[in-house]
Formats: C-alpha cells, sequence, structure tokens
C-alpha cells in the first residue's frame, strides 16, 4: 500500500500540476490551455509514450480504494481526479472556454496537493 | 550560464526548465546512467537534475539482480544512478527532482553535494531559486572576489592553510613563481579574513630604490637623510591595525632586514632619525620569489629574520598549470573579472549599441554550444578551438597572463568587430581561436620566466642551420614529452591543426629522433 501510494505521488502528483504551477499571475488563455493540456493530457511523457492524469488513476486507484475509502485525502484526490475527467473534453475543444481551464487548473493543483497529504497520512 | 545535465526517462521537465529558465544550458534528458555517464564525460555539468523513477527495460537499469522486483528498481533507479555518480563524480552538484520526505527511509551517497526539492511539487521559479543557490555556493567555492581557486587539492589545502594563518598574529609567508596571484591572496583573502580594521597597505621592495627602503616602511624625520625636508610616515605605521604586504621581502637592504626583525619582534616602530618608539599592531605578509633558506646560508638574508617570519608555514602557490584548473570555468572566471573594467566594459556598451542590442547581461560560453539569442544578453564566445588553444600553453606567467590574454582576446575581438558582419550574429562576440594562438604566440616572447629553456653550445665551425636545428629538435623533444607523444596534439601547438600529425613525424624522424629512445630516456 505505502509503496502504491508512493508511487502515485510521483507519476502523478510531480506532474499534473508541473506547468500549471509556472504559469505568470495571470496567464493568457493560450498559455493555460497550453499548460493545462500538458499537464492533465500528457501527464507522463517520455520517447515512447504519453499517459494522461486519469490513465493514471485509473491504473491505480482501484487497488487503493477499497482500503482508504474513507481516507479524507483520497476521497479529495478522488473528487479532483473525477473533476478532471469531466472537463477532459472541454479543455481539448478548439476553442476552450476560459473558466473551464481554470477548473480543470484548480483540480490539477487539488490533486498535487491530495496526493502529497495521501502519501504522509498512509505512512503514519 | 550553468551547464545543468537534466537525467529523467520523462521529457517534461527538460521542456519546463528550458522555457522557464532560459539563463542556464539543460542538457538531456538523458534517459539512464548509460546516456548520463556518457554526457558527464564529454563535457563541463554544473548541477545534475536527477529524477527517481525511471520506466526502463531491464537491461538499461542500475542495480538488477537474480529474482529482484523490476518494479522496485526502476522506483528507486534514481539513487543507483546518484551512487554511479559519486563514483566517479563525488564532488558534482546532484538535486534529486523529488521531496527528502519521499524518501525519508532512503540512504543517499554524497550527502553534501545532494539537495533535494523542498516539495515534490516542482515550481520553476523555486527550481530556479534552488539552482542559483547552488551555483553561488560551487561559485563561493572556487573564487573569492578577485582571487581564482579552483577545485585542484593543493589549492584547496593552501585556502584552509590561509584561512587560519590569517587569524593568528604570526606573519605569513606566500612564495611562488610570478603571477600565480600573491598580491592578490595578501590583499583580497589574508587581509580579507584576518578579522583587522586596519588598512591594507602593499610595499613592493623590488621597485624602491634600497637606500628609500627603510625610510618607506617605517618612516623618517625631517632631516634625517639627504632631501628628507619633512616629517615622514612609513608602511608601518599606516597599517596599524591592519596588514602590511611586503612584495619581494628578499629585496630588503641588510639595515632594513635589522628594523624589520625589531619592529616584528619589539611591536613598536622607530622613524629614522627619531629616538620615539611607537607602538604598531600590524599583520605582515611578505611575498618571495626568492629562495630565502639559500639566501640565509650565502648570508645575503638574516637568519633571525627570516626564523621570526615564521617559514615553517610558509605557503606556496603552484603555477597555474598545475594546478589542473577547469579552463572553461577559468575563462568564464576571467571574463567576468575583467568586464568589471570601464574600458572593456564600455567597449562591450558601444558593440552592443552598434548591433542594437541593449545590453543588460553578459554571458560567457566557454568551450560549449552557443545559445539562444534573447533580448539584453550578449555572448562572449571561447569556441571549443580557442578553449583548447588556452589550455594547451604552459602559462609561464601563470594567471596573470591567463587574464591579460583573455583581457586582450575579448578587446581585439571587439575591434575586430567594429562592424558586425553580414549574418553574424550582433549579440555574440566570437573570440577566433587564431586570435588566441596569436596572443599566445607573444606571451611567448615576452620574458616572464618558468618556460621550457633551450641551450646550444657555439663551436667554432658551427653554421645557423645547424644552431637552428638543435634548438628545433629540443624543442620536439619538449612537445613530445608535454604532449604523451601524441603527434596530432604536436601538429596542433606547432602548426594549428591537429590532423597534421604525420607531418610533424616526418620532420620529428628528419631531426634525428627516435620515440624508442625518448621512451627509454635515453638522448
Amino acid at each position: 500500500m505505502i509503496d502504491r501510494v508512493r508511487a502515485l505521488r510521483h507519476d502523478l502528483g510531480k506532474y499534473v500540476a508541473l506547468q500549471i504551477t509556472s504559469l505568470p499571475p495571470d496567464p493568457t488563455t493560450e498559455d493555460l490551455a497550453e499548460a493545462v493540456r500538458a499537464d492533465v493530457l500528457a501527464t507522463r511523457r517520455g520517447p515512447d509514450r504519453t499517459v494522461a492524469a486519469v490513465e493514471l488513476w485509473d491504473a491505480a486507484s482501484p487497488a487503493l480504494r477499497a482500503a482508504l475509502a474513507d481516507n479524507p485525502s483520497f476521497l479529495l484526490l478522488d473528487q479532483a481526479m473525477e473533476g478532471l475527467r469531466r472537463l477532459g473534453p472541454a479543455i481539448t475543444a478548439d476553442r476552450p472556454d476560459r473558466r473551464d481551464l481554470e477548473q480543470a487548473a484548480s483540480c490539477a493543483r487539488a490533486a498535487a496537493d491530495a496526493v502529497r497529504a495521501l502519501d504522509r497520512s498512509v505512512r503514519r | 550560464m550553468a551547464q545543468v545535465l537534466i537525467v529523467d526517462d520523462q521529457d517534461r521537465l527538460a521542456e519546463l526548465c528550458r522555457r522557464a529558465i532560459p539563463e542556464h544550458t539543460f542538457r538531456g534528458p538523458a534517459r539512464g546512467w548509460a546516456e548520463a555517464s556518457e554526457e558527464l564525460a564529454r563535457g563541463r555539468t554544473d548541477v545534475v537534475l536527477l529524477d527517481l523513477h525511471f520506466d526502463l527495460p531491464p537491461e538499461a537499469l542500475l542495480g538488477v539482480g537474480p529474482g529482484c522486483d523490476l518494479e522496485a528498481v526502476r522506483r528507486r533507479q534514481g539513487i543507483e544512478i546518484l551512487g554511479a555518480i559519486r563514483r566517479r563524480w563525488p564532488a558534482l552538484p546532484v538535486v534529486l527532482t523529488t521531496s527528502r520526505e519521499e524518501l525519508s527511509l532512503e540512504q543517499v551517497d554524497g550527502e553534501e553535494y545532494t539537495y533535494f526539492l523542498d516539495d515534490d511539487r516542482v515550481d520553476a521559479q523555486a527550481l530556479r531559486a534552488q539552482l542559483e543557490s547552488i551555483l553561488a555556493v560551487r561559485r563561493g567555492d572556487d573564487a573569492d572576489g578577485p582571487v581564482y581557486w579552483g577545485r585542484s587539492v593543493v589549492m584547496s589545502q593552501i585556502r584552509r592553510t590561509l584561512a587560519i594563518l590569517s587569524r593568528g598574529r604570526l606573519p605569513v609567508v606566500l612564495s611562488g613563481p610570478t603571477g600565480t596571484g600573491k598580491s592578490l591572496l595578501a590583499r583580497h583573502f589574508v587581509h580579507a579574513h584576518s578579522g583587522r580594521r586596519g588598512r591594507f597597505v602593499a610595499v613592493d621592495l623590488s621597485t624602491l630604490p634600497r637606500d628609500l627602503g627603510a625610510a618607506t616602511l617605517f618612516g623618517a624625520v625631517r632631516g634625517a637623510y639627504t632631501g628628507s625636508v619633512a616629517d615622514r610616515t612609513g608602511a608601518f605605521e599606516a597599517a596599524d591595525g591592519g596588514t602590511l604586504f611586503l612584495d619581494e621581502v628578499g629585496n630588503l637592504s641588510a639595515d632594513a632586514q635589522k628594523l624589520l626583525l625589531t619592529v616584528l619582534q619589539e611591536g613598536f616602530v622607530t622613524r629614522i632619525g627619531d629616538l620615539k618608539e611607537r607602538p604598531v599592531d600590524v599583520k605582515v605578509v611578505v611575498a618571495t620569489n626568492d629562495d630565502l633558506r639559500a639566501r640565509v646560508a650565502d648570508g645575503s638574508f638574516r637568519a633571525d629574520l627570516y626564523t621570526r617570519l615564521n617559514p615553517a608555514t610558509a605557503v606556496t602557490l603552484p603555477r597555474l598549470v598545475d594546478r589542473n584548473p577547469d579552463w572553461a570555468r577559468l575563462v568564464e572566471f576571467s571574463v567576468e573579472r575583467a568586464l568589471q573594467g570601464p574600458t572593456l566594459r564600455g567597449q562591450l556598451e558601444e558593440h552592443a549599441a552598434r548591433g542594437s542590442v541593449g545590453l543588460r547581461r553578459v554571458v560567457v560560453v566557454a568551450g560549449g554550444a552557443l545559445p539562444e539569442p534573447e533580448p539584453g544578453v550578449v555572448v562572449v564566445l571561447f569556441p571549443d578551438r580557442a578553449l583548447r588553444a588556452l589550455s594547451a600553453h604552459d602559462w609561464p606567467g601563470n594567471q596573470r597572463e591567463f587574464s591579460m590574454v583573455v583581457e586582450n582576446a575579448i578587446s581585439f575581438a571587439l575591434a575586430e568587430l567594429a562592424a558586425v558582419p553580414p549574418g553574424e550574429r550582433p549579440d555574440v562576440v566570437s573570440i577566433r581561436s587564431k586570435l588566441v594562438r596569436d596572443l599566445l604566440d607573444h606571451a611567448e616572447d615576452a620574458p616572464v620566466g618558468g618556460g621550457p629553456r633551450f641551450s646550444v653550445t657555439l663551436r667554432p665551425q658551427a653554421t645557423l642551420n645547424r644552431v637552428a636545428t638543435e634548438v628545433e629538435r629540443q624543442y620536439f623533444v619538449e612537445l613530445w614529452r608535454e604532449t604523451g607523444g601524441d603527434f596530432g596534439k604536436m601538429a596542433d601547438r606547432l602548426l594549428g591543426d591537429a590532423s597534421q600529425g604525420r607531418k610533424v613525424q616526418l620532420r620529428f624522424n628528419q631531426l634525428g629522433l627516435k620515440v624508442r629512445e625518448l621512451r627509454g630516456g635515453a638522448p
């Protein structure tokens, strides 16, 4: 369990808000869209494959859900990831709505924070 | 501009760094140890950014053994790579791009030079701040104001010794060849670390008439000597509470040696022609090219003064080439120092204005890739060939000569670029290797001493050709030894073209030189 959460913290938590966190305070819609798409849709990207945040979550969460269903951080993470799943089509649109992008950025930050809190609580 | 190597199986961190921290060069990502070790061996790297988890096939992983859990090895591959880096580059700063918290149970190698992110949520601003702080420590490690220490073991030891000696009351003796930075060290290190609030006063005894040495050091009252029309304060009094640096102390006259001994023993100074004793508290630093012990033996330097100068802790500065310097870093350091002078800085500003480049920052690239243009940034570029020419020179004038060649190179390059040639980037001041070689040729003509010397015994019927051939022969032997018998390197030194090794070897043979004999040490 500890190892699985640690892996999720590294793979998801480190990259899901990587570019979003580095944006200037009031980014243009284009910059925001680029950062959100990179972080949420290409969360892990290497020479051979690209994995979206939701795919990472879907691969890891079934094994964690039963044991952590009551963990507040897990619930927050679940909520943030569902938000990203819901906003997926909106952020890939040709002309994405700025509010959708801001919501997605907010979910990504919440997911990054929640997975770190989850890791700490599991270790305790 | 620092060289940062990213070791990561993912692309995103490298992309973020290049976009958000353009002032440094980010290489990679190297995907695993094999690529990382190749990159590290290839050239200068100031910092490594190292990921923890590497999703690589088993054959590309370190630490794979029979029956091991591959997923666990992948998850801690960064720690394995860190261990491998530490075995070859123990003092290279490495930032593990994860938080210490994530690795709370792991031991990491080389803690002193290993850093973690404050938080594993990577933020470009925080990463930039962390890089700057690591680089500042590293710069602090190899430089103190105008003093370049480098990272050689011998200079680290000298630095530690001088830091201790600076705080004590006893004199400090600095010796070593010309240009090794004795006066710089006295002013910017010994005095700076002495904790003394008084002045730093330097007296070069090689330029003072010997009969004026005593009055300059100890002062004099009016009428004490011919032409002494007023009371005069000496260097000891001027340096009271501070540091007095006596360069070329071996030039002191016998009388002045005796007076110096008295000041060191008694702690007071008496002006020439006066009876009044004036207490002084001065840290004395002396420098010499002479072998003072030999001077004591031949009777030209007082034995009691020699003993009082604390010779047991004398610090001998090595030749520049014996310090095994990081040439690229030394170039950067020297350019930065040179551009602090108003003349060269002014020339550079004029050049930037001609090319319509507002000068906000100067980036020095020595032996690396030319960065993309950036508004307000002027690049001073020493290409690989120029850097190789600098590193192949034997620098008989040591660091002083090096600084002068670098400063001259920039100055001449700027003059050559008076009009930016069509097609050239106006933001780049490129130092051609030929210019460097020309400057080095001139430098070799200068009487700085310390370089190879050839001797020819003139016989009654020796022709000019015979004398020239003998000198050429000795020069070839010297070069052969310096280059480890590499004819390509010899050709590079002699002709500026390493591909002409065959031609050099032919001439080597014509001169009657035989590799077998040179290897065997026979003449």
